[in-house]
């Protein structure tokens, strides 16, 4: 810093120097020209440009073009942040949708495991039910004809002891005179092993 | 107005405001011209113009202020950057002040104040200000005094932080350092006889650019004006042969010279602009190219 305010003390006189170098020429030639067919101008035109020139730029610079320049930069920092965060937006977009998908896909891949995974324990459940609902109704048509094999049988009894009740009942009528008890059960027994004989073989 | 004129270039000399201009020994010293009034009323326009746009920050510009930030853009990417690179923005005032002044003068240039102001009670004010040697060559100056004031800054800086020499010794010997850094480096016997010769013809050429500038913006603003004046010169002759003598064979001309002149007007703007630019941009090369450090 020292040394950058040192130099601005040195550029003046360094700039009063090479004005009094560059402005003795410029005098000779504004003498000489005054007069000439081309417009040369003198001196004081040259100084009154450089003067103007200079309180223009001061003007200027202060109060126009610093805070234009200023500004412009702000704004175009600011656009190139904007397209900055604009892309990196983009592209987080960009990962966050691959990311997505890859969930979608994972997620699709485990809803269809898990469908298929129901579908095989359904089936299963199926056939175990379907199983059991066979094996009820064996059972229960095993039992049926147990029962219905039952209940012949003890229709059957009652029949024979019906029947042989009413064929007692009728040969007494019929020969209660000439049978003795004795014979008469005999006859009666003979009888029902004849009936019995005669309805097995249709049974089986 | 021209065609009253007796002389066709009379629209580009100088007026002297009356007891404002001193002869000294073949010497001659104008405080306050036409031309100089121009200059301020230039400078006064544009501060007017430009400094109400500067304040108010939109962002989403609209009207006068586009159209200044459309002038700092243009400068800066057009001229400042592709010049002076990094270094843009320390020029960037400079060159937009140059641009303006320069593109001021010469559009000023197209209106004839000169002949209205003296109506209107007032002294001469206008004319072109950039169609006399003075102003170009006061303007080429600055160039010029922008490129050894930057150049000998320069110079004294990289002599205090490579040799660790006082500051105020850098600064007195940076005009030789500065000279010597413009000659390139020829190593051996030759680099050293060489180095004087090589330093003159170096300096000679900083001199002959800005020397250059000076004429080109010059020459261009006369030649369109002289060509202008040398047509409505032609018109008015035309015209005076018409009423004198009633002879028509120059009257068919006429309608001819005003149609060329309208469209040399046309393009003398286009002219006043292009030279702006061309003015800016070599001041802006040359700065770049004698100042920076990269040099």
């Amino acid at each position: 810093m020292p040394a950058a305010l040192e130099m601005r003390k040195a550029v003046p006189c360094l700039v009063a120097a090479l004005a009094a170098i560059a402005v003795a020429p410029c005098a000779a030639w504004a003498a000489e020209g005054a007069g000439g067919g081309i417009p040369v101008g003198d001196l004081g035109q040259a100084v009154a440009t450089i003067v103007i020139f200079l309180l223009l730029l001061a003007v200027l610079g202060k109060w126009a073009w610093k805070p234009i320049v200023a500004q412009l930069q702000r704004r175009e920092e600011g656009i190139a942040q904007t397209i900055q965060h604009a892309q990196e937006r983009e592209k987080q977009a960009l990962e966050l949708l691959a990311q997505y998908k890859k969930q979608l896909e994972a997620a699709e891949a485990q809803a269809a495991e898990l469908l298929s995974q129901a579908r095989r324990r359904a089936a299963g459940e199926q056939e175990k039910l379907l199983g059991q609902a066979r094996q009820e109704s064996r059972r229960l048509v095993q039992s049926a004809t147990v029962e219905i094999e039952q209940a012949k049988i003890d229709a059957l009894r009652e029949l024979y002891d019906r029947t042989a009740q009413l064929a007692v009942d009728v040969a007494a009528k019929a020969l209660r005179q000439t049978l003795r008890p004795e014979d008469h059960r005999r006859l009666v027994e003979e009888s029902l092993r004849e009936i019995a004989q005669e309805a097995s073989p249709k049974n089986d | 107005m021209l065609l009253a004129a007796e002389n066709p270039l009379e629209h580009l000399s100088d007026k002297p405001w009356p007891g404002l201009q001193w002869h000294w020994q073949g010497l001659t010293v104008t405080a306050m011209s036409s031309l100089i009034a121009a200059m301020i009323l230039v400078a006064i326009i544009a501060a007017t113009l430009i400094l109400p746009f500067a304040r108010r920050y939109q962002r989403v510009p609209r009207g006068g202020r586009n159209v200044v930030e459309v002038l700092v853009v243009g400068v800066r990417d057009l001229i400042a950057k592709p010049a002076l690179h990094e270094q843009a923005y320390v020029f960037l005032p400079l060159l937009c002040t140059m641009f303006v002044f320069v593109l001021g003068m010469n559009l000023l240039g197209m209106i004839p104040l000169g002949r209205i102001t003296p109506l209107l009670g007032l002294p001469p004010i206008g004319g072109t200000p950039t169609g006399i040697l003075a102003v170009t060559g006061a303007m080429a100056f600055i160039t010029f005094m922008t490129i050894v004031v930057l150049g000998l800054h320069h110079a004294a800086r990289l002599c205090h932080e490579h040799h660790r020499v006082p500051m105020a010794l850098c600064a007195a010997i940076s005009p030789l350092l500065w000279l010597k850094s413009l000659a390139p480096t020829i190593p051996g016997l030759t680099g050293k006889i060489l180095l004087l010769p090589m330093i003159a013809l170096e300096f000679v050429g900083v001199l002959a650019k800005c020397g250059a500038l000076m004429i080109r913006l010059f020459a261009n603003m006369l030649a369109g004006h002289t060509l202008l004046a040398v047509l409505l010169m032609l018109l008015g002759q035309a015209l005076v042969s018409l009423m004198q003598h009633q002879s028509y064979s120059l009257a068919y001309v006429g309608p001819g010279i005003i149609i060329f002149s309208v469209a040399l007007n046309l393009l003398e703007l286009l002219v006043a602009v292009i030279q702006a630019y061309i003015f800016t941009f070599l001041s802006a090369m040359f700065i770049g190219l004698y100042a920076a450090p990269s040099h």
